[in-house]
């Protein structure tokens, strides 16, 4: 589950994997701007079938907020 | 410069302002991005009269990206978060002029100003009490 995490967000945000940790968030990243950050959440949403809301996607502070919003989904990463 | 005069006319009749908002979107990333591989994207950002609007356009990715400046532009004006893209509906008055709307805030209307080239889209948007 992680790894499908993982490899949405470099695919997206344009960078290496092995970059991604539960810390890196938008400040750290470049491309990681609202448009991404709506792109991440449709892209979640598809990957593993839950429903995110706006609000859950503009409080999203950093990687470890997405895996938190994924357990509150109920899909164990 | 009339249409910016007659607007801070307008505005000074109706309330104060309490906000300002702009922002700036790459068309390139909504070309990249087309309608039918990306419908829950579309659909999370954009009413469904606004994908018609744009879908029926023949450079739609512009139409999307100034919308969604629009958009991204209120938030910032409004200095709120807000729980759905959609609740800010872009549109345009008999005239032409662009307009906007937001669902759950009635005590508030905006002016919109829209520009888009074939790389950039680019809002401004001004929030005041009605």
């Amino acid at each position: 589950m992680e790894k499908k995490l993982y490899d949405l967000l470099g695919r997206i945000l344009d960078i290496p994997i092995e970059k991604i940790h539960d810390e890196l968030s938008p400040e750290d990243v470049e491309t990681w701007d609202s448009f991404n950050g709506i792109l991440i959440a449709t892209e979640l949403e598809g990957t593993f079938n839950v429903k995110f809301t706006l609000e859950e996607v503009t409080s999203t502070k950093d990687v470890g907020d997405i895996k938190k919003n994924l357990k509150n989904h109920g899909i164990d990463i | 410069m009339d249409t910016l005069f007659k607007t801070s006319s307008e505005q000074s009749q109706r309330g104060a302002i309490v906000g300002v908002g702009v922002d700036i979107e790459s068309v390139d990333r909504f070309r990249k991005l087309p309608y039918t591989r990306n419908v829950l994207f579309y659909k999370k950002v954009f009413s469904p009269k606004e994908i018609r609007y744009c879908r029926s356009k023949k450079e739609s990715a512009m139409y999307f990206a100034v919308r969604f400046a629009a958009k991204e532009a209120a938030i910032k004006a409004v200095g709120r978060k807000v729980k759905n893209l959609c609740e800010f509906a872009v549109g345009r008055d008999t005239g032409g002029k662009p307009t906007l709307g937001m669902e759950g805030l009635p005590h508030l209307a905006f002016h919109v100003s829209l520009a888009h080239t074939r790389e950039y889209a680019i809002a401004v948007v001004i929030a005041y009490s009605k």
